[in-house]
């Protein structure tokens, strides 16, 4: 099989994923409150017809319910998720507006877990049974035990408060403005802007949230990577490896590592999975103004137009991430072009 | 966790005469295991005789004593309202427990029948089921748990039948692929020639043969059902405010920051029964699996 035919034949399978998930959030969205008018307007809009009749119009909602899914698809497609009930905003743009924050703080976050992760597992399963491996496995426990409203908690306490080594909550000192907006990103903003002072506060400030994320996701990420590369190293064509001579080092990165990496990918994929509540957890306890915390207001404000705006986007991210892992599987196996 | 599935195939089913002395054997060679064993039971002792040993009732109010630091009035320090935290912190267990438990063996339960049915019934039903599985994976728990609070309103119950509403996809998809390796072995077919219904078949000479790997990812996942119940109430979706529940104890604590016993102790308590049941679960998991063991 080759590339091509391989990616049109996942993107087939992922087409109809995408609108079930549309579907689903459609379904939720109009079966569960009482009154989607009531769910989706202001309280004070309630009393003004010409309003309803408008949201009426603008959602199909006196049309049966497979026209209304599709008016809902018709208006999904331009980019309309509704608008914000807390914000009075159309929920589009808050997402626009929020979700560069919580970007930056995932991608730090995911690549330190990756690497202490995949770090922790390879010594884990390189010295099995040794101190070395003990220390390495209590660490990732500890990492998937402890709930990371705890772990942002005492890194906060001891590294920001006590020992003052680390920045507090928010994205900046708070006597500082934000950079020109061109990606959102502060730190990049900073840096396209030769502002260092900038960058320097926005990336200590990301440096907490981003650890509490890795302690999690590396835990998870170092127990697959310990028993996928322990389950390689007693194969066969190790032994022949090093029986050709190789170098122990080029053994277990070459041969090793590259036959255990299906399940580390997948579990990498998956963790993706867990990013919303993450992201919801960790921002709330570094009052971090990104999605999660947006996420958080509107599900204590009942704000459903917002709650069923960012599931959509994190559906979609997590579909997306475990499209691009199974892209990935076709450079990481070989077997997979043969099949 | 793709090595679950391995299991069944390849761990060898002797009944060794000596049983007891081979778990002395692993026990000592997973220290863990058996550390994790004594807090899991320790907590599980907690829970039910939390109302005998706690020396104050969670709910009462003592507000000439509020937010004292732990000492010798409070052992751990006392909230907001003057209660006792050391009192509530025992009397959470008897809610986290029981809720992570519910959660774990009707979520699992769930997952294994749908599982089983997509793989034995094959075609279409497979093809339908397995879509809804996947659609239940892609869609944020938290998002599902929101919808159902919003539907039924917050509380214990209603966290409990949400987790269990995003918790059967997993073991939906590995029943179905045990199952379809079970179909076709040859004593499936014995029963097929013998006149065996299609639910006897799948009931009582399928399921037997494949539920081992469930209930040992059931076992691994027990401790992320404890720490999903304590986010869910965290975040203002489980029990009322004013219940000892260690995930509402933590998220009211986060206001009084500066007074660390309120958030660290109930904090600790989840983590360290989380462990327990992480240290069990990873340690059955080399226990089983000889491919692991290294030998």
């Amino acid at each position: 099989m080759n590339f091509l035919q391989y990616f049109l034949r996942r993107v087939l399978l992922v087409i109809p994923l995408l609108l079930g998930i549309t579907m689903m959030a459609f379904l939720i969205a109009n079966l569960i409150p009482a009154d989607p008018i009531i769910a989706n307007l202001p309280a004070n809009a309630l009393n003004d017809e010409d309003t309803i009749a408008a949201f009426r119009k603008k959602w199909g909602l006196d049309k049966p319910l497979h026209e209304q899914y599709l008016t809902y698809l018709g208006n999904l497609l331009q980019g309309d998720l509704g608008t914000s009930i807390k914000t009075r905003k159309p929920v589009s743009e808050d997402i626009s507006h929020r979700l560069p924050a919580t970007i930056e703080l995932a991608t730090l976050g995911i690549i330190l877990g990756i690497f202490l992760g995949v770090g922790l597992g390879l010594v884990s399963a390189i010295w099995q049974d040794s101190w070395a491996d003990n220390i390495a496995r209590v660490i990732a426990l500890i990492g998937v035990s402890f709930p990371v409203f705890l772990t942002g908690l005492i890194l906060l306490n001891v590294l920001y408060v006590q020992l003052e080594i680390a920045e507090g909550p928010g994205r900046l000192d708070f006597i500082m403005r934000p950079p020109p907006n061109v990606t959102g990103l502060f730190t990049v903003d900073a840096l396209l802007n030769g502002d260092r002072e900038t960058f320097v506060s926005a990336f200590n400030h990301l440096v907490l949230p981003a650890l509490t994320l890795a302690l999690y996701i590396s835990g998870l990420i170092s127990r697959i990577t310990r028993s996928s590369l322990l389950e390689v190293l007693n194969q066969d064509y190790m032994r022949t490896a090093r029986a050709k001579g190789l170098r122990e080092r080029y053994v277990i990165g070459f041969h090793g590592m590259r036959n255990a990496l299906i399940p580390i990918v997948t579990v990498i994929g998956l963790s993706y999975g867990n990013l919303l509540v993450g992201s919801i957890l960790i921002e709330q306890i570094f009052a971090y103004p990104g999605i999660g915390s947006y996420t958080f207001r509107a599900s204590t404000s009942q704000d459903f137009p917002a709650i069923m705006g960012v599931s959509l986007l994190f559906a979609f991210i997590y579909v997306g991430v475990n499209f691009a892992v199974d892209i990935l599987y076709f450079f990481i196996d070989p077997r997979i072009r043969v099949a | 966790m793709p090595s679950i599935s391995s299991i069944s195939s390849s761990t060898p089913v002797s009944a060794s005469p000596n049983r007891a002395q081979r778990a002395r054997y692993h026990l000592r060679r997973n220290p863990l295991v058996a550390l994790g064993l004594v807090i899991a039971a320790l907590w599980v002792v907690i829970a039910i005789i939390a109302p005998s040993i706690a020396p104050v009732e969670p709910l009462k109010q003592d507000l000439a004593n509020r937010l004292a630091a732990p000492g010798e009035l409070f052992l751990m320090g006392s909230d907001e309202l003057g209660r006792d935290i050391f009192s509530r912190v025992l009397w959470g267990a008897r809610i986290t427990i029981p809720a992570g438990l519910a959660v774990i063996i009707i979520g699992s339960s769930l997952g294994v029948i749908i599982g089983a049915v997509a793989g034995y019934a094959g075609g279409l039903v497979d093809e339908l089921l397995m879509r809804l599985t996947e659609l239940f994976m892609a869609f944020p728990f938290i998002i599902l748990a929101m919808a159902v609070t919003a539907a039924l309103g917050p509380d214990i119950q209603n966290a409990v039948i949400a987790l269990c509403i995003v918790w059967w996809p997993r073991y939906a998809r590995i029943l179905r692929g045990l199952v379809l390796e079970v179909k076709a072995q040859e004593y499936v077919e014995a029963a097929h020639s013998a006149g065996a219904s299609g639910f006897y078949i799948l009931f009582h000479t399928i399921l037997p043969n494949c539920i081992a790997p469930a209930v040992i990812l059931a076992t691994l996942d027990i401790g992320t059902a404890l720490i999903s119940f304590a986010a869910l109430s965290f975040i203002g979706l489980g029990p009322e405010p004013a219940s000892p529940e260690w995930g509402r104890m933590v998220s009211i604590g986060i206001a009084f920051f500066d007074q660390w016993w309120m958030w660290l102790f109930p904090g600790l308590a989840i983590a360290s029964l989380v462990m327990a049941f992480n240290f069990i679960g990873d340690g059955l998991r080399d226990i089983l699996d000889p491919r692991l063991r290294g030998e």
